[in-house]
């Protein structure tokens, strides 16, 4: 008897469900439902902030057209800190001032992927790269060393054979659709040439100062599918570090410094009049 | 049977199917009532509880272990210096062994602590295809001073004396209070499992302890 009770209950449930699922399928609560799907969807990748546009082009100097330019951390996430400095500061005020001279030297496109105290994830600062076909990407930094004795700067390049292991071992050669992760694959050489260009031409603007190469598992050099590098300037533990951070004319001649950099490292196309 | 109207046979089969419903409701309202008041079965082994046996025993020969630091001065993000631990038969109590040298610091007066103030080991698992994870609580993050190098030297401070030591591991994916974060502090990826990389350290690439 109880068996044929839990049968009996077990068909009737599942006519109701049935019949329930048919009779709930209406159209309002399809677009509800893709309401409630879309309110769980991921923020959405901010654009490009705004920029102004650029002065009429004087000069090609360089092949580097869209440089997008990445002033690090942002918003809640102020990034290394000493009295009276913050990381996310120095990095937005160092951006502006490189985005001022990129455009005056070379008439190039310049876009920041913040232009204000915002915080934005590393995938969304790849992203303003990647969508605006950048073909090159700057993130700036500002170090902190436990060393107070340490300017302590760097250049950054992604780690060679970055996430490599997340590829079963049949396909470790390029293909053509690539895992996010991977997207740095497409010019980690570029990555090495201006990294090294750029580690020697501020090594000698900037006297005291030394830039070497480095690698690691950069967050936002791992998917940006252009030349990119994150650049490490001084050490907020560092007094004379930070004066030189906070001053105009320090940040003016970084800003200068790498121009030269992306001179030599993306040379103007041979154009014939 | 056949006499009976079609609208009395699609009502018994509507009766049917309520009285159905109800009793299966009723059974499991009364299955639930029982099983709060039924005594807790004994639940299967859960493999993610900790261990409760000792991390080593008087009776574990002792390890020669490298464990990395960042050094106080000089070009390389870490520094090694020789240390021991007991070797202990399970992988989790060797790595939690050589987790508890790298939370309380260097011995050399030339090397530096890598682990943030206040950061506790939560939990060490490893699984089948030899990925270790490291659970940290927040502070690992929230009390990170920042800066790239410095970020690099806490995460490969820990990623690398795991390896180094542990040959029975290829990869370490460190957590974060208990869950995955992109960054540690706002450079270094961790959503992926990280490899050795002795580039950092001056160290000969491709070496293992054992």
């Amino acid at each position: 008897m109880k068996v044929l009770f839990a049968t009996t209950a077990w068909i009737a449930i599942l006519s109701a469900g049935i019949a329930a699922a048919f009779l709930l399928h209406t159209p309002k609560m399809h677009a509800a439902g893709k309401a409630a799907a879309a309110s769980r969807q991921e923020p959405a990748i901010p654009a490009a902030p705004a920029v102004p546009a650029p002065p009429p082009v004087k000069t090609v100097a360089t092949a580097a057209r869209v440089i997008v330019i990445d002033p690090g951390h942002g918003g809640i996430d102020a990034g290394a800190s000493t009295t009276g400095a913050l990381e996310k500061d120095l990095t937005l005020a160092i951006a502006r001032k490189l985005r001022t001279t990129l455009q005056s030297r070379f008439g190039a496109t310049v876009l920041l992927t913040r232009d204000s105290d915002v915080a934005l994830t590393s995938e969304a600062r790849a992203s303003v790269a990647n969508n605006n076909r950048a073909d090159l990407f700057i993130s700036l930094h500002v170090g902190f060393s436990a060393n107070k004795a340490e300017l302590g700067s760097s250049v950054y390049v992604i780690q060679d054979n970055f996430a490599a292991a997340i590829l079963p071992p049949a396909e470790k050669t390029p293909r053509l659709f690539q895992p996010w992760y991977l997207g740095y694959r497409t010019n980690r050489d570029s990555s090495v040439k201006a990294a090294t260009v750029l580690s020697e031409e501020l090594g000698t603007s900037l006297p005291g100062w030394s830039f070497p190469v480095r690698t690691g598992p950069i967050a936002v050099l791992a998917s940006t599918i252009m030349p990119a590098v994150l650049i490490e300037i001084g050490n907020l533990n560092n007094p004379a570090s930070v004066q030189a951070l906070l001053d105009d004319t320090f940040q003016s001649r970084v800003g200068t410094t790498v121009a030269g950099a992306i001179e030599r490292f993306a040379p103007p196309p041979q154009v014939t009049k | 049977m056949s006499t009976i109207p079609r609208h009395l046979k699609i009502g018994l089969i509507l009766i049917v199917i309520a009285g159905a419903v109800s009793f299966g409701y009723f059974e499991n309202v009364v299955g639930r009532i029982r099983s709060m008041v039924r005594e807790p079965e004994k639940e299967a082994a859960n493999p993610f509880v900790a261990s409760t046996e000792p991390l080593f025993s008087s009776a574990d020969p002792p390890l020669a272990v490298k464990v990395f630091f960042p050094p106080v001065s000089g070009p390389s993000i870490l520094s090694s210096e020789q240390r021991t631990i007991f070797k202990s038969s399970e992988l989790t109590n060797r790595a939690k062994q050589l987790l508890k040298l790298i939370i309380d610091g260097p011995v050399s007066k030339e090397l530096l602590g890598a682990i943030p103030k206040d950061a506790k080991l939560q939990e060490v698992f490893v699984s089948k295809d030899g990925v270790l994870f490291v659970d940290f609580s927040s502070a690992i993050s929230v009390n990170h001073p920042g800066g790239v190098v410095n970020e690099q030297a806490t995460i490969y401070s820990i990623v690398d004396s795991l390896l180094y030591n542990l040959p029975e591991i290829h990869q370490v994916k460190i957590l974060i209070g208990g869950t995955e974060q992109e960054t540690l502090a706002g450079h270094c990826l961790l959503l992926l499992p990280l490899e050795m990389d002795l580039s950092i350290t001056g160290e000969e690439e491709g070496t293992h302890a054992n």
